[in-house]
């Protein structure tokens, strides 16, 4: 897995437009829940810095280090990167926090990578109804009665197919305890 | 709750409700809560954490697709440099251009948000055609440019893009192939087979006849008998090659680039087209760069009929209809913002 980001990211860093496409797709998801964890959920803000950013990237490839932990560099420049927009998108001054690259930095990193493989997996073992009733609670912020309004169903039905989904994404989450990482 | 733990407070829909702001009464209980139990921070904040990246993660699988297109938009109008800007007056020619020339409709839809083709759920096979009335421009799911002549068609497979890049033309059309080395492009029509190699070119195919015209880059034709395949020939740019028979070894030509420019020129037709596809055909048809500034050039659609118009005319109409100016950044870089 490493191996292969070494050198998807050596062969994009010489020009290689489609290493660029698979580093951006492979990548998309990871930093875009990264980045919402920066700013509280700006989504839209995200959204767009994340394209930025790849363009930057794309932009400045002659210049950067072939030899590089790929999902790390990303997360720390995308985040530096990020925040500094936000920044100057909403003249915060006090902004040098934020952007911490001390130890503390690097475990958030680990926690955050333990984090989001387990969400990814949980997600993945959601049915579709599961999934979108998931989506309507965790997305689209509705209550379990709006939901039932909304699928025409009863809040009995809503509640217990919510309570599944939750029930497996529970279940995902409990079998590798993330507290142990604190 | 004295052992409490990310899966005891999942349990629980008033503290869904809190992370996600849904109530309010749920979401003051949970902050008063945790300052009542300080000790629980660390968890507390972890099963936040899940419920929210939970969220993020559903809404960033939602936005891939699209985020994907917007950056292959980018990577195919951005590859040229940014010269120095040297402005050209367009609005003084404009009402004479605008009057004297031969625009059908032309308006704009705002908003109108192209689906993105997404490649691999392509699950059809696909058929383009251009009927008597007018030639038809589009893009194909790889971002390939093709121009079909009047009564020409195009039949692409349904694994199209995935699996292979292969087309069948009758008639006549031209293609700009978008670059990926790892799947070949090819055309098939009239037992003849063109395979592109980083590519513009013309071809025609009638039954028993092929002609070739390469702008760009390289290809090879080659005669299929069967599973048999005989190369005739590798072409240059500026090469032609036209052949009369299938016994017929053909024959290889140079060609003036203006031939083939005047053709294309012929017949330009938009008609609702994505802005994004009517910039990309402007480009193929008249060899230069457009880069465009300060627009969503997914969200906007032109239409209109050009027959035989110089470049600056085309542009004079379609900087007019989408409020916006043209500068001509050098020879083949032109600017509209």
């Amino acid at each position: 897995m490493m191996q292969e980001d070494a050198s998807i990211w050596r062969s994009f860093c010489e020009g290689d437009e489609s290493s660029f496409r698979d580093l951006y797709s492979k990548y998309y998801s990871y930093l875009f829940v990264w980045g919402c964890k920066w700013l509280d959920g700006e989504a839209a803000f995200v959204k767009d810095s994340l394209h930025d950013f790849f363009i930057y990237l794309w932009e400045k490839k002659g210049n950067l280090s072939r030899e590089v932990h790929v999902s790390r560099y990303l997360l720390t420049s995308f985040k530096r990167r990020l925040i500094e927009q936000w920044g100057k998108e909403r003249r915060l001054t006090d902004i040098a926090d934020l952007i911490d690259v001390s130890e503390e930095a690097d475990r958030e990193l680990e926690l955050f990578d333990a984090r989001y493989a387990l969400i990814q997996s949980a997600l993945q073992s959601l049915t579709p109804s599961q999934r979108e009733v998931i989506e309507l609670r965790f997305v689209h912020h509705k209550s379990l009665q709006e939901i039932a309004t909304l699928k025409k169903a009863s809040l009995r039905t809503v509640y217990n197919l919510t309570h599944r989904a939750i029930a497996q994404l529970r279940a995902a989450v409990g079998k590798k305890n993330i507290l142990f990482l604190w | 709750m004295d052992e409490l733990t990310v899966d005891g407070l999942l349990q629980q829909p008033s503290f869904i409700n809190y992370c996600i702001r849904a109530n309010e009464q749920d979401v003051h209980f949970w902050e008063q809560w945790l300052r009542q139990h300080p000790a629980h921070t660390a968890t507390f904040r972890e099963a936040e954490a899940m419920v929210k990246s939970t969220g993020w993660l559903l809404i960033a699988e939602q936005e891939k697709a699209g985020a994907m297109t917007r950056m292959d938009d980018y990577l195919r109008s951005h590859t040229a440099k940014k010269p120095v800007m040297k402005p050209v007056y367009w609005w003084a020619a404009v009402a004479a251009v605008v009057a004297g020339l031969m625009v059908g409709q032309r308006y704009l839809h705002q908003a109108k948000q192209p689906s993105p083709v997404q490649p691999a759920i392509l699950a059809k096979q696909l058929h383009y055609s251009a009927g008597s009335k007018g030639r038809s421009g589009f893009m194909l799911p790889d971002s390939t440019y093709v121009l079909l002549e009047k009564n020409s068609s195009l039949d692409i497979d349904s694994n199209y893009n995935v699996a292979n890049r292969h087309v069948k033309l009758a008639g006549t059309g031209y293609f700009r192939i978008k670059g990926k080395a790892s799947l070949p492009f090819d055309v098939q029509g009239a037992g003849y087979l063109v395979t592109a190699l980083g590519t513009a070119f013309k071809m025609t195919a009638h039954p028993g006849r092929v002609h070739v015209m390469l702008e760009q880059g390289k290809v090879k034709v080659e005669q299929e008998t069967g599973n048999q395949k005989k190369l005739l020939t590798y072409l240059q740019p500026m090469q032609s090659f036209a052949s009369d028979s299938m016994n017929d070894n053909g024959k290889q030509q140079v060609f003036e680039p203006k031939a083939l420019a005047a053709w294309k020129i012929q017949e330009i037709i938009f008609e609702n087209t994505p802005l994004q596809e009517v910039v990309f055909q402007i480009e193929s048809c008249y060899n230069v760069k457009i880069n465009v500034e300060g627009m969503d050039i997914n969200k906007e659609t032109f239409s209109g009929k050009f027959r035989n118009d110089s470049l600056q005319s085309v542009l004079d109409v379609l900087c007019f209809a989408v409020n916006k100016q043209y500068e001509f950044t050098d020879e083949t870089n032109v600017l509209i913002k």
